[in-house]
C-alpha cells in the first residue's frame, strides 16, 4: 500500500459555525461502527458479522473548527435498498429521513481487503456529487491477504480524498478527521463512468436498464482495480479455508454448533458457581450487618427481607449473565456467527425460514428487543414477519435467573457420563426447547398466515479473527451494567412494594395466640391477591406464592425470582443465610407435610417461562416493527396470545403427564 | 437507635418512593412508545437505542 504520511496540516476554517453533519456509509461488516466508535469515543455495538447495525446511531466529536456530528448507518451494498435497514441508510443519505438534517460530508467506509466489491456502492455515492471522503479500512490486513493498494492512484481515479485507516486500533483517525473537515471546501466529486456502447441505448425495461447500469459500474471498477490493486500469486487453501471445510461441513457443522452451545451451558454452571456463592455470602453478610445496626421493626424487615431478599436473590445470577455474554461475544467477534447461520440454513429452509433469520434468533438469546430490530436485514417481508413472531421464544438472558434458580434447586449436581453436568444439560434442554419451538412456530406461520417462497441465502462470511479483549470486555460490561441497573431500579422498587403487600395489613391474632409469619403472609394483601390467582395456576401444580410471582414477573421475568425472594424473606425472617433455592427445596405443604415444590413442578415452571412472553419491551417492539397502529397491535396481540397458550399448555402437559407417569406431584 | 415511629415513617417514605418510581417509569414507557423513533426500547432493554 502507498499512502502519504507526515504531520497533519491545519484545515481551513468552516464557512458556518453550526456542527458539521457527517454520515458513515459502506457495505455490511466493513467496520463502520468500529470507525464510528473511534471517531466519537462512543460504544456502539460492534461484531464480526454483517447486519449488526440496523438503526442509525449518532455521536459527536470536536475539532479546532467546531463540533462534528457523525451518523453511523446500517450497511448496504448499493443505493437500491432491498431490506428495511438498507432503506434507512438510503433515506439518510438522500435527506429523506424525518428529523435528520441534511448531510455536509459522506464518509464511504471501504474494506481494503474487498475493495472491488466496496467500490460498487462508492460509485453510486460519488454520483450524488456530495462532499465525500473514503476511509479505506483494515489496511493492516492487506499484507497477509497478499494485496497492495496504490492509494495515490485510487485518489486520482475516484477524485476524492482516500484515507487509509485501521479503525480497531485508531490508526489514521486524526487524518480522517482532517479530511472530513476539508471535504466541504474541496471540489465536489464528478465520477465519469463508461457511457459508451449499450449504456447509451434506450432501455427496454427497468430491469434491463438496472442490469446495464450494474455492468457499466463493474466494468469501471475492474479498470480501477487493475490500476490500483496488485495481487501476489494466489495462495493455496488458507487456514481459514481449512477451518471452514470443517465448520461448514454438513455433518460436522451442526455438531460443532451443538457442542459449542453445550460448552456454554456447562461453563455457566461450573464457572459461575464459586462467584455466585461469593455474592450469596456477601448478601447474607450485609443482612447480618443491617440486623446488627437496626433494632427489630418495620424498617429492618423492609431492608433485609424486602430489598435484600428481593434484589439479593437476583444479584446471585450476575456471574451466569456475564459468562453467557462472554460466550456470545466470542461467537460474534470470531466470525463464527455468520458461519453458524450458513450451517443452519439447511435446516431452517424446510421450515420456511431464511438462513438470515438465524442471526436474529441467536441474538434472541441475549435480548429479544434488539433481536427483533435485527430482522431488518431480512429482505422478504413475510420471512421477516415470521422471524419477528418467533424470536421471543428464544430464551433471553432475563429468563436465566429463573432457570438457574429452579435447576440449582431441583436438579441434582451430578455428572452424566463422568464429564457433563446434569444441571448444564437441563439448562441446554430449556434453551433447545425454546429454539425448537421457535422453528416449529415459524413453520406454522410460514404455512398459514405468512406463506411465500423462501429465498436462497447469500451471506458474506467474514474473516476469522481473534476476538478483541476490548470489544468482549465492553460487551460483557454493558450487559453487567444493565443487569445491575435493572436490579438497582426496577427490581429494587418492585421488591419494596411487594414487601409492603406481603407485610400489610397486619394479621389479627386468633384466640390470643401470636400470629406466625406464614399466617401473616397468607393474610396480607399479597396473600389475598395470591389466593385470588391460585385457581388459575393450580391446574399447573403451583401454589399461590408461585402464582403471584408469575403475575409480578410480567413487569420483568427476573422479578419472579425477586418476588419469591421477598416472599420467603418475609415468611422466614431471621434466616437470610439460606439461598432461595435451598428454601424452596425445604418448603413443606402445611396440610400434607410433603415437599411443596418438586422437580416435576420445576420443569413445568421452566417450560412456562420458556414459552411465555412476559416482556412489555418485546411486545412494544413487535408492535413497532410490524407496522405500528392497528396492524402492529394485531401482530403483537397474536404473538402474546399464542405464546401464553403454548406456555400454559406445556406446563399443564408436563405436570399432568409427569403425574400420570408416576414422577410425583407437589402442593 | 432508630425508634419505631421513625422506622414506620421511613418505611412509608420508601413505599411511596418505590410506587412513584414505577408509575413514572410506566408512564415514560407509554409515552416513548408513541414516539416515532425511540420505540419500545426503554432504559433497560439493552439495545442502546
Amino acid at each position: 500500500m502507498t499512502a502519504a504520511a507526515g504531520p497533519v496540516p491545519a484545515p481551513p476554517p468552516r464557512p458556518t459555525t453550526r456542527p458539521l453533519r457527517v454520515a458513515l456509509v459502506g457495505n455490511p461488516n466493513c467496520g463502520k461502527s468500529t470507525l464510528f466508535n473511534a471517531l466519537t469515543g462512543r460504544r456502539q455495538r460492534v461484531a464480526n458479522f454483517p447486519g449488526v447495525t440496523v438503526e442509525r446511531a449518532e455521536g459527536e466529536y470536536r475539532t479546532e473548527n467546531g463540533a462534528v456530528e457523525v451518523v453511523d448507518l446500517p450497511g448496504t451494498y448499493s443505493l437500491s435498498p432491498e431490506s428495511p435497514d438498507e432503506a434507512i441508510a438510503l433515506d439518510v443519505l438522500l435527506g429523506r429521513a424525518t428529523g435528520v438534517p441534511p448531510l455536509d460530508v459522506i464518509v464511504i467506509v471501504a474494506d481494503a481487503e474487498n475493495l472491488e466489491r466496496n467500490l460498487y456502492l462508492a460509485t453510486e455515492v460519488l454520483e450524488l456529487g456530495r462532499p465525500t471522503v473514503i476511509a479505506l479500512n483494515r489496511v493492516d490486513r492487506l499484507e497477509r491477504a497478499g494485496l497492495q493498494i496504490d492509494v495515490v492512484e485510487l485518489i486520482h481515479e475516484l477524485g476524492v480524498v482516500v484515507v487509509p485507516v485501521v479503525a480497531t486500533r485508531g490508526e489514521g483517525i486524526d487524518r480522517l478527521r482532517h479530511a472530513i473537515d476539508r471535504a466541504v471546501s474541496l471540489p465536489r466529486p464528478a465520477l465519469a463512468l463508461d457511457e459508451s456502447g449499450e449504456a447509451a441505448a434506450a432501455p427496454d425495461s427497468a430491469h434491463a436498464a438496472a442490469d446495464r447500469d450494474a455492468q457499466r459500474r463493474y466494468r469501471w471498477i475492474a479498470r480501477v482495480a487493475e490500476r490500483t490493486i496488485t495481487r501476489r500469486a494466489p495462495r493455496a487453501a488458507s487456514w481459514s479455508d481449512r477451518v471452514d471445510a470443517v465448520v461448514l461441513h454438513k455433518v460436522w457443522g451442526p455438531l460443532i454448533f451443538l457442542g459449542l452451545m453445550l460448552l456454554v451451558f456447562q461453563a455457566m454452571f461450573s464457572w459461575a458457581q464459586p462467584l455466585a456463592d461469593g455474592i450469596q455470602a456477601l448478601v447474607a453478610l450485609t443482612g447480618a450487618g443491617v440486623r446488627a445496626a437496626i433494632p427489630p421493626g418495620e424498617l429492618r424487615s423492609l431492608i433485609v427481607d424486602g430489598a435484600l431478599g428481593g434484589v439479593g436473590s437476583v444479584l446471585v445470577f450476575l456471574p451466569q449473565i456475564a459468562i453467557l455474554f462472554l460466550f456470545i461475544g466470542i461467537l460474534e467477534d470470531s466470525g463464527y456467527m455468520a458461519r453458524a447461520a450458513f450451517v443452519m440454513d439447511r435446516y431452517m429452509r424446510p421450515l420456511g425460514l431464511h438462513g438470515k433469520s438465524f442471526i436474529p434468533l441467536i441474538s434472541g438469546y441475549a435480548c429479544a428487543v434488539p433481536a427483533i430490530m435485527s430482522t431488518r436485514t431480512i429482505q422478504q417481508p413475510k420471512e421477516r414477519l415470521a422471524t419477528i413472531m418467533v424470536v421471543p421464544l428464544m430464551s433471553c438472558s432475563a429468563r436465566l435467573p429463573v432457570y438457574t434458580l429452579l435447576v440449582a434447586a431441583f436438579v441434582p449436581a451430578v455428572a452424566v457420563g463422568g464429564v457433563l453436568s446434569l444441571q448444564g444439560l437441563t439448562m441446554l434442554g430449556m434453551y433447545l426447547m425454546g429454539t425448537v419451538a421457535a422453528l416449529l412456530a415459524a413453520a406454522v406461520f410460514r404455512r398459514t398466515l405468512l406463506r411465500s417462497e423462501t429465498r436462497a441465502l447469500i451471506i458474506e462470511l467474514p474473516p476469522y479473527a481473534v476476538p478483541s479483549v476490548r470489544v468482549l470486555g465492553n460487551s460483557v460490561w454493558q450487559r453487567v451494567r444493565l443487569f445491575l441497573r435493572r436490579a438497582g431500579t426496577v427490581i429494587f422498587s418492585i421488591s419494596i412494594l411487594l414487601w409492603g403487600l406481603a407485610t400489610y395489613p397486619r394479621a389479627t391474632p386468633v384466640d390470643g395466640r401470636p400470629v406466625t409469619q406464614e399466617q401473616q403472609l397468607s393474610q396480607s394483601a399479597l396473600g389475598t391477591l395470591g389466593h385470588a390467582i391460585a385457581p388459575a395456576v393450580r391446574p399447573l401444580g403451583y401454589d399461590w406464592k408461585i402464582g403471584v410471582s408469575m403475575v409480578a414477573s410480567f413487569a420483568a421475568r427476573e422479578v419472579f425470582v425477586s418476588t419469591m425472594g421477598t416472599i420467603y424473606g418475609v415468611g422466614h425472617e431471621g434466616d437470610d443465610t439460606k439461598a432461595l433455592g435451598q428454601r424452596l427445596r425445604q418448603e413443606r405443604d402445611p396440610v400434607t407435610g410433603r415437599p411443596a415444590y418438586t422437580p416435576l413442578m420445576a420443569i413445568g415452571l421452566m417450560a412456562f417461562y420458556v414459552f411465555a412472553l412476559m416482556c412489555t419491551s418485546t411486545v412494544t417492539m413487535t408492535h413497532k416493527e410490524t407496522g405500528g397502529g392497528w396492524t402492529g397491535a394485531r401482530w403483537a396481540a397474536l404473538q402474546f396470545t399464542y405464546m401464553l397458550v403454548l406456555a400454559y399448555g406445556a406446563a399443564f402437559l408436563i405436570y399432568h403427564g409427569g403425574l400420570a407417569l408416576g414422577f410425583g406431584g407437589g402442593a | 437507635m432508630i425508634g419505631a415511629t421513625m422506622q414506620n415513617l421511613a418505611v412509608g417514605a420508601a413505599l411511596a418512593a418505590a410506587a412513584l418510581y414505577l408509575a413514572r417509569r410506566a408512564w415514560k414507557r407509554v409515552t416513548a412508545a408513541r414516539q416515532p423513533r425511540s420505540g419500545a426500547c426503554g432504559p433497560d432493554c439493552g439495545c442502546d437505542h
